[in-house]
């Protein structure tokens, strides 16, 4: 009896998942492939020739493939080693520097962007402060194009890689090393035969996730890019021309582009196997070396914390300014309230704040709803339908932002029997959408994790005990997985909190989110009011990273 | 309560045939043990019994009912797991009420049964800690304690010692078998280590490849092997063919083409008469006794000598002596 009535809650669930990855997921990409395919008369590859033929969009293609490629190359470099100089030379100062170098994680891609220009812009901090310094007639150098947009997203990307790296370096054991070192190996060689083979699993999931986001990149592109055009930045050109056809076109092509490069690396990771040693003795930093290797790596590790804290400081300093002064002065020195007291007084001006807090909380909250039951099953289960279901749910991953928006578009600007009858684009809820699904992979890596690390003995005492399956799961399994499982919520509130991409092309006059508000503001030469919301939702990212490190010390330390 | 009977049991995974046609009754108060080497099958068998895996093929009954189907929650069954499974977000106090509580019993008897418990386990002083704060052994006393509160039918316990140092191991081992005299709860103690299960065990069943090779009083078992793989996985022992019982004085009573002898049950000496001549090969001290190896013209044989500290009946290695079954009728 009581079997039956699991198998029907069960059975139920897959329904409704099937429902969403169907309604949500599958038929609105297949509406982007028929959108594409359209012509004037019926189907056609008429728009892919129109796309391909032309040069300039030809060149977008080569853009945006260099600039995934530019994005491995210098945050692998960068990344690598960070992680070997914190495992190896880092001293007393190893945790705060550990934190300082996660913490671009958590602010905002437009933010940056933003912080950035105020900084090395055209009237930005530093650009005229050289200029002033030594008397040059010109700014010293142009904050625009493809230079620009690396440096940026080297800046925000490189915490993949070392993060990665990091944590896989654990698992490199120091007796090994110590092995190849007293047969007389170089640190060259001990990198290549002891180190590497245990960190390429971990190097070769950075490339995946540092390339997707290279060549998805938007706000950079966006805002710095100059003439330098990629296909993320064509697609929201095509939408906001309302040639669909041509976005849905570019949208397939970015697709394509993401998941051969994705499929190709996993092909090549499958043949690598799992070299880490499960009784490792950890690495104990080297005192006292002064090697050329270690002076460098001091550098780095210094240049980049200064990355890291001048936009931050930048950006919380000029917006106590008022924006004349911003405009006009080189060092502005008068201080104002003004900026904040805008926001907080106005309604309207504080109402993008409050959406983008509502948006990203109903998107944690109905992400953790579908994924959580959906984790534990498939890692209770291992069937091949379950199997299946993680590939289905993990589709999103493959997608760059601005092609789930696209989709979006194309699937429910008209009624659809999957939004029961309405049409969503110009709703609120169009927005959250995104966001969930966009976040639905994340989540389901960290919940696995969670999960997994969760002593399976457990569910069968309380069961033992007479238990049934939802006291056990809402007493015992939640409570000892539910910090793992948080830190994967705020993780996904921090990205959504300033999500710029699936926001410019999703928003409406109801859901005006921060980021947009940003980027508007600041175009309209409030600069003061695009800081301080800069400042705002940097806080707020701080504080849940504070969260993060309490909940989920395990797997950042 | 009453007997619990594992009747004609199979269990395949996948196509691996783990357990093949066991037959096991537990009498009711007894601690039965499953001994065998690692991938014998005996926890499996013990995972059918809780109901966490539903046999291929076969019953369990308790008494006359049968429990094959039943929900691992319906079947009231205590369990120590090998990790001790222990809720780590909660206290030691509450672990140990969490089965109370699930049976809505009230306040006074959840606190009633639980100081009880936590008495005879000797936790009283820790009921408010946390699980991450107990060591070993305490939480091995959790554990246990968490699986009698219920008054389950059976206390089953998955190598609950493994996570053990050796001199813990002995005394947890004494602890375990003074409370379930105590309580005279059924139970099935699971092991790998013969020791373990000859010093605990009212009635053992020798496992291997998913059968049940030899079952009965850890005495039988010990004494009287009924093949080699028993005979060397519980102690060590020497064969002796068939053709050598009448030079080691065996009268040939029995049909059995070897015999099992224990090295205790060997001597060495200077006496030709019912022995066999040899050469000391290698001699072990070990405190209470001395282990001696000797080479005949076609055979090894263990003795073991009790140290009596007499020096002068000690052996050397290359000594020439004879061999000979030391009580023949221990055969």
């Amino acid at each position: 009896m009581k079997k039956g009535k699991i198998s029907i809650f069960r059975y139920l669930w897959y329904l409704i998942l099937g429902f969403l990855i169907l309604g949500y997921i599958i038929v609105p990409f297949f509406h982007t492939f028929m959108q594409a395919l359209e012509t004037d008369s019926g189907y056609g590859l008429d728009v892919f020739r129109e796309f391909f033929q032309n040069p300039n969009q030809r060149k977008v293609i080569g853009n945006t493939v260099l600039l995934g490629a530019a994005s491995v190359l210098t945050c692998g470099t960068i990344g690598i080693m960070l992680a070997m100089y914190m495992t190896f030379l880092a001293g007393k100062w190893k945790k705060i520097i550990h934190i300082l170098l996660l913490s671009p994680m958590m602010i905002p891609g437009v933010i940056t962007v933003i912080s950035f220009i105020q900084l090395y812009g055209e009237s930005g901090i530093l650009t005229k402060g050289i200029q002033y310094l030594l008397h040059l007639e010109q700014i010293p150098f142009q904050f625009q194009g493809f230079g620009a947009i690396v440096f940026v997203v080297t800046y925000t990307q490189y915490v993949y890689f070392y993060l990665n790296v990091y944590v896989a370096m654990k698992y490199v054991d120091n007796s090994s090393i110590e092995a190849a070192r007293s047969m007389g190996a170089s640190w060259f060689q001990i990198f290549k035969d002891v180190i590497w083979p245990v960190i390429i699993p971990a190097v070769l999931s950075s490339v995946i996730v540092t390339f997707a986001s290279g060549i998805s990149s938007f706000s950079a592109p966006n805002l710095i890019g100059g003439s330098f055009k990629v296909l993320s930045t064509q697609i929201v050109k095509s939408k906001a021309n309302n040639h669909m056809e041509m976005a849905s076109v570019q949208v397939v092509v970015l697709f394509l582009i993401s998941m051969i490069v994705m499929l190709t690396i996993q092909y090549y990771s499958k043949r690598y196997g799992n070299y880490a040693s499960d009784r490792s003795t950890a690495i104990a930093p080297l005192k006292g070396t002064h090697s050329l290797l270690s002076f460098i790596s001091r550098i780095i590790i210094f240049i980049q914390i200064l990355l890291i804290l001048l936009p931050i400081i930048t950006i919380v300093y000029l917006s106590f300014v008022p924006t004349s002064s911003i405009m006009q002065d080189i060092f502005p020195h008068t201080f104002t309230l003004e900026n904040y007291l805008m926001i907080f007084q106005k309604t309207r001006v504080l109402k993008p704040l409050i959406n983008s807090l509502k948006m990203s909380a109903i998107a944690v909250i109905a992400g953790l709803v579908i994924t959580v039951p959906s984790s534990y099953m498939i890692v209770k289960y291992k069937s091949k339908f379950h199997a299946f279901l993680k590939v289905l749910l993990m589709l999103p991953w493959t997608m760059p932002a601005s092609v789930v928006a696209i989709n979006l578009i194309n699937a429910f600007s008209q009624k659809s029997i999957f939004a029961f009858g309405n049409a969503l684009i110009g709703g609120f809820y169009i927005v959250p959408i995104a966001y969930t699904i966009n976040s639905i992979p994340l989540l389901l890596n960290s919940n696995e994790v969670a999960i997994m690390g969760l002593n399976k003995n457990l569910e069968e005492a309380s069961k033992s005990l007479g238990a049934n399956m939802a006291h056990t799961f809402f007493r015992i399994i939640m409570p000892n997985i539910a910090p793992g499982i948080m830190a994967g919520g705020v993780l996904v509130l921090i990205r959504t909190l300033g999500e710029y991409t699936m926001s410019a092309l999703l928003y409406g006059v109801f859901n005006r989110p921060i980021s947009i508000s940003m980027v508007t503001a600041m175009q309209e030469y409030k600069m003061g009011l695009s800081l301080a919301y800069g400042v705002i939702v940097i806080l707020i990212c701080y504080t849940a990273l504070g969260i993060i490190f309490k909940l989920d010390k395990k797997r950042f330390f | 309560m009453s007997d619990i009977i594992l009747k004609n049991i199979s269990h395949s995974f996948d196509t691996t045939r783990v357990l093949d046609s066991v037959d096991i009754t537990i009498k009711k108060g007894d601690f039965f043990t499953l001994l065998g080497p690692s991938g014998c099958g005996k926890t499996t068998l013990l995972r059918i019994l809780a109901g966490f895996i539903r046999p291929t093929e076969g019953q369990v009954l308790i008494g006359d009912t049968d429990i094959t189907e039943w929900a691992p929650e319906k079947r009231n069954m205590g369990i120590v797991f090998q990790n001790y499974a222990l809720f780590p977000n909660m206290t030691v106090r509450e672990n140990i009420s969490y089965g109370l509580k699930i049976r809505r019993q009230s306040k006074a008897q959840i606190k009633e049964k639980c100081d009880y418990y936590m008495d005879l386990a000797g936790l009283k002083e820790l009921e408010g800690r946390r699980i991450n704060e107990l060591s070993g052994g305490q939480q091995q006393r959790v554990a246990i304690a968490r699986a009698l509160v219920i008054e389950p039918q059976m206390l089953l316990l998955d190598e609950p010692m493994s996570n053990l140092d050796v001199a813990l191991r002995v005394k947890m081992r004494e602890e375990i078998r003074a409370i379930q005299k105590k309580t005279g709860i059924t139970t099935l103690f699971i092991t790998h280590d013969q020791q373990e299960a000859l010093s605990i065990s009212d009635q053992i069943a020798v496992m291997r490849d998913g059968k049940v090779l030899q079952m009965g009083a850890p005495e039988d078992i010990y004494n009287h092997p009924n093949q080699e793989f028993v005979a060397n996985f519980v102690g060590t022992s020497n064969i002796i063919p068939q053709n050598l019982y009448e030079d080691f004085g065996i009268c040939s009573h029995t049909d059995a083409p070897y015999l099992f002898v224990r090295p205790e049950h060997m001597a060495i000496s200077h006496d030709p008469q019912n022995g066999i001549p040899a050469r000391v090969e290698e001699v072990k001290f070990s405190g209470m006794y001395y282990e001696y190896t000797v080479t005949t013209t076609d055979n090894t044989y263990r003795v073991i000598e009790i140290n009596r500290g007499d020096i002068s009946k000690i052996w050397h290695v290359n000594d020439s002596c004879f061999v000979k079954v030391a009580n023949i009728d221990g055969v």
